[in-house]
């Protein structure tokens, strides 16, 4: 399991394109759009996909700039690899052991 | 609510994601959790690639770097890593890295034209130091020299610094920022009497205006790109305009895109200048106040070799400058109208006037980004220079948003190549080998005789490589780069400069680059977070990282073999008997005990390396030396910056870089400064003095007029196509980490030939067909492209240079600035044809 998390700077005109365009890639998810920056999932079986996507939606046309900000990658380690909270969100942390099933 | 495992690693990573995007996606916020793995721990280090200055969070498992991240709490990318950040945990682990010394050897003897064979590291420095000492013996500290870093950790720079313009008394030390930076320095040297930008990356959010000369962000710089399209797609009436010799992916986002023909962003700057001029919209309060008029000599060469006919055609000579009044200013810019600017530069009016009137309106907050397509230049400091005319005209500059700013192409180029001071005419802190009281203060500060240090500048990086052909460089030792890849013109001058018979060729790298491989011993190094380090940043950040693991085999780091070497040599060896006779208590000793065992250096102990989690961090060099030598070099360092007779340079101390995501200098009173000579931003500015360029004993910063001037080579009926060389996103400079990592590699294979479909048809070639490039001294085969990201017009082919396989660097010309002495890697002369 291989789940990643990019932000996508498209052309804010063409955002709605875009988000369609990225959608059709297997395992790719627009989860949210604002003002031409696209929150995207990269989800596949094995390691070496998200740099794929990533690299191909860098050639995308209307596609500014691409940033990957999460990722775990289950292949590497069974444990979560995500090293901190992100201190922006102001968020309440919950124990990782109450939404494991 | 109960989730999937799935579900829930996914919700951290849409979080995550819209949290570094700043914005909020109801019902997800609440879901991010803190889960930290028992087994990996996770640590801070600034990335290995390019000046930006990313920093990532290291996570470390059983001895080994296993995954990176954006670090979230960076300022400078805020959780951001561009893709090849991302698989910064795979550099270190190509199948090749070098474990042992290789000695090229035929019958268990050195031999010029042997095998190469593994040897220890004994046995390795016995047979170095034999040949340095010989030459030192025979032909002086001239003969013996070293091609350094702007990837170097700030104190390797120190310590090599330290060791050859003290130790073997030669300035021939220089570091491959001198392909990159060194017209930015010489622009700011020129211009404000001190190096580096006086803004900082917080002008990506205050800039109305962006406009890009010669800097493809998008690609080079892809954080930074990230910024500023954040802030292009988010304030309202923000603007991009970008100037390049071709299309490029930042035009993706320019309202004003302009591609023009080469050489003629002199003209271009110069017209926007004339503009501002003669629309009378120059601040001319901040101009009579803050600035002086001048003018430099023009048709100064191109830095070539003496006997080149275009180095005897040349009238004028250097850079120093006279003043001059407003008037003759005002009257040297005058022919650079906008009929004429256009015409030159192939771009529409409209489009320059456009850029024109954001520059000349004082209610525009304008940035200014470039990087190598200014700097590889051969009128490099002047183009520089122009941009601050403007920049200064206005009054645009030193506050928030209105910046003239220098990107960097490697993560240390400022902090340890400029700050450090590791050109062969430089010293820490902004200080020059040529002026008396620069060196003694710098010998004073290392403890030495008067008169240790030479005077004269050593070679440059483009001369070392002349003098390695003419034998007149003979004992030679290249760090932490890979310059045989790098450096213009490879066939006429480095590679027979590196296999002559004269010379000695010592290579230091973690790879067997195309550079280890034509040298005569290769030192296997570690690298990265192999070893405790510091770099800094392109807007003055200086950023510590702690060792994660261990190098691989006998991989040493450069730091232990720049300090490790000096035990082998004792001062009677190095130095004149009048020389040692000022300091008789050196006597006997050797360039250990005198540099680096001196009271200063080795003044920490040896020490538990702890984070505020309490994990236990090794340190190879404080094992290896019985103290802490990077704190020791460090603390020795800062004084330069404090005590140093140029002012506004301090450091901080050690220990709160280890806790920081870095500071920006200077640091005074352990507070970092964003804006420098703008009084409420910088410490050094007098009060009520508004704005002060201190670097200059009146504090007024210089606006020096330069002409246009043709390029040393240009196409002509033969060699028809301009060429430009620079970098692709997914590989970082030569290649040698990131072609490492299967999936940058797999993204990009190989170099291929960027060039317009119209011109690829003239020549019978098609996309994919193989081509034969090639200039007056040499030519290779590639691939061909006509689509995708690089659209050069037509007359002007792009090839990145990162590809050890198709060498472009055979073709350049090793033109360079006559006064920065940086190569023009954008410009030559070469014809295409099918292979």
């Amino acid at each position: 399991m291989n789940i990643s998390g990019v932000l996508v700077y498209a052309r804010p005109d063409k955002a709605d394109t875009v988000s369609k365009v990225l959608s059709e890639f297997d395992g790719v998810e627009v989860h949210a759009s604002e003002n031409g920056k696209l929150i995207v999932t990269i989800e596949d079986e094995h390691t070496g996909a998200l740099a794929d996507r990533v690299i191909q939606f860098q050639d995308l046309p209307n596609i500014l700039s691409v940033a990957v900000v999460y990722h775990h990658d289950e292949g590497n380690d069974d444990e979560l690899i995500d090293p901190v909270t992100i201190p922006s969100c102001g968020c309440n942390e919950l124990n990782p052991q109450e939404t494991q099933q | 609510m109960k989730l999937t495992r799935r579900s829930f690693i996914k919700t951290n990573a849409i979080a995550a994601t819209a949290a570094a995007a700043g914005i909020t996606i109801p019902g997800i916020n609440n879901a991010i959790a803190k889960t930290s793995s028992k087994q990996i721990r996770w640590d801070k280090a600034p990335c290995r690639f390019c000046g930006t200055g990313c920093s990532v969070l290291v996570g470390t498992k059983n001895g080994r770097v296993i995954a990176t991240q954006g670090d979230p709490d960076a300022p400078v990318n805020r959780g951001l890593n561009c893709i090849k950040g991302y698989f910064l945990s795979k550099i270190m682990y190509g199948k090749d890295r070098l474990t042992k010394p290789l000695l090229r050897m035929t019958d268990g003897e050195y031999d010029k034209e042997g095998e190469f064979t593994p040897i220890s590291w004994d046995k390795a420095f016995d047979v170095m130091a034999d040949k340095f000492k010989q030459t030192l013996k025979d032909k002086g500290p001239t003969a013996v020299g070293m091609f350094g870093s702007g990837q170097w950790t700030v104190w390797e720079g120190y310590a090599a610094s330290k060791l050859f313009k003290a130790g073997f008394r030669s300035n021939n030390l220089d570091p491959n920022a001198r392909h990159c930076m060194a017209s930015a320095v010489g622009a700011f040297m020129r211009g404000f009497g001190a190096d580096e930008p006086m803004g900082c990356y917080d002008d990506l959010e205050h800039a109305d205006v962006f406009v890009l000369w010669g800097a493809n962000m998008a690609e080079m710089h892809p954080i930074l790109w990230s910024r500023l399209s954040d802030t292009r797609l988010t304030k309202e009436g923000c603007e991009v305009h970008v100037l390049s010799t071709y299309k490029h992916r930042c035009f993706d986002l320019a309202d004003n895109g302009m591609v023009f023909t080469p050489q003629t962003d002199l003209a271009i700057a110069n017209y926007i200048a004339n503009y501002i001029i003669q629309t009378k919209s120059y601040n001319k309060a901040f101009v009579d106040k803050h600035t002086n008029f001048k003018k430099t000599p023009t048709d100064i060469g191109y830095g070539l070799r003496p006997e080149h006919p275009l180095e005897k055609a040349k009238t004028g000579k250097g850079g120093k400058l006279s003043g001059i009044s407003f008037d003759e200013y005002k009257k040297s810019i005058e022919e650079y109208t906008l009929e004429y600017a256009s015409k030159i530069s192939g771009v529409p009016e409209k489009n320059l006037l456009a850029l024109a009137k954001v520059y000349a309106d004082p209610n525009k907050k304008v940035t200014s980004y470039w990087t190598m397509g200014f700097n590889q230049h051969t009128r490099g400091v002047w183009v520089n220079g122009l941009v601050y005319n403007i920049h200064l005209l206005m009054g645009k500059i030193s506050e928030p948003g209105n910046s003239p700013f220098s990107l960097t192409g490697q993560p240390s180029a400022c902090g340890t190549a400029r700050e450090v001071g590791t050109f062969s005419h430089r010293l820490p802190a902004d200080l020059v080998v040529k002026k008396k009281p620069h060196r003694d203060f710098s010998e004073k500060v290392w403890q030495l005789p008067e008169g240790t240090i030479p005077a004269k500048p050593g070679y440059h990086a483009v001369l070392q490589n002349r003098m390695l052909k003419d034998s007149k460089l003979n004992a030679y030792w290249v760090m932490c780069n890979n310059n045989m890849q790098a450096a213009a013109n490879m066939n006429e001058e480095t590679l027979p400069g590196y296999r002559n018979p004269d010379n000695f060729i010592v290579v230091s790298d973690p790879y067997p680059t195309v550079t280890a491989q034509a040298a005569d011993l290769i030192l296997p190094t570690a690298m990265w977070t192999e070893k405790e380090g510091a770099y800094g940043n392109a807007e003055r950040r200086t950023q510590f990282w702690r060792q994660q693991v261990s190098a691989p085999g006998e991989a040493k780091s450069d730091l232990w073999q720049l300090v490790e070497f000096s035990k082998r040599f004792k001062v009677e060896e190095v130095w004149p008997k009048d020389l040692i006779a000022k300091k008789p208590e050196y006597k006997g000793k050797t360039l250990f005990d005198v540099l680096f065992k001196n009271g200063q250096v080795d003044k920490y102990p040896k020490q538990n390396i702890t984070d505020d989690k309490g994990n236990v961090y090794q340190n190879d060099e404080m094992d290896a030396f019985g103290f802490y030598i990077q704190k020791g070099l460090f603390e020795e360092y800062r004084r330069f910056g404090i005590e140093g007779p140029k002012k506004g340079h301090d450091l901080g101390e050690f220990d709160t870089y280890h806790k920081a995501r870095g500071l920006r200098w200077p640091v005074v009173n352990g507070k970092e400064t964003l804006w420098r000579y703008r009084e409420g931003y910088d410490p050094f500015v007098k009060k009520g003095k508004d704005v002060q360029f201190y670097g200059f004993k009146d504090g007024r910063a210089n606006i020096i007029t330069a002409p246009y001037e043709a390029a040393a080579e240009s196409p002509d009926k033969e060699y028809d196509l301009w060429l430009s060389t620079g970098r692709v996103l997914e590989h970082w400079h030569s290649g040698t980490m990131t072609r490492r990592v299967p999936e940058l590699y797999r993204a990009f294979p190989d170099a291929v030939m960027f060039i317009h479909p119209n011109d690829a048809k003239k020549r019978g070639l098609r996309r994919g067909m193989l081509a034969k490039v090639a200039s007056r001294r040499g030519d290779i085969e590639l691939r061909v492209e006509t689509r995708g990201r690089n659209r050069p017009p037509e007359g002007l082919i792009f090839v990145p240079w990162f590809d050890a396989g198709r060498l472009i660097n055979k073709l350049t010309l090793d033109a360079t600035d006559p006064l920065s002495k940086e190569t023009d890697y954008k410009k030559c002369a070469v014809k295409v044809a099918k292979a």
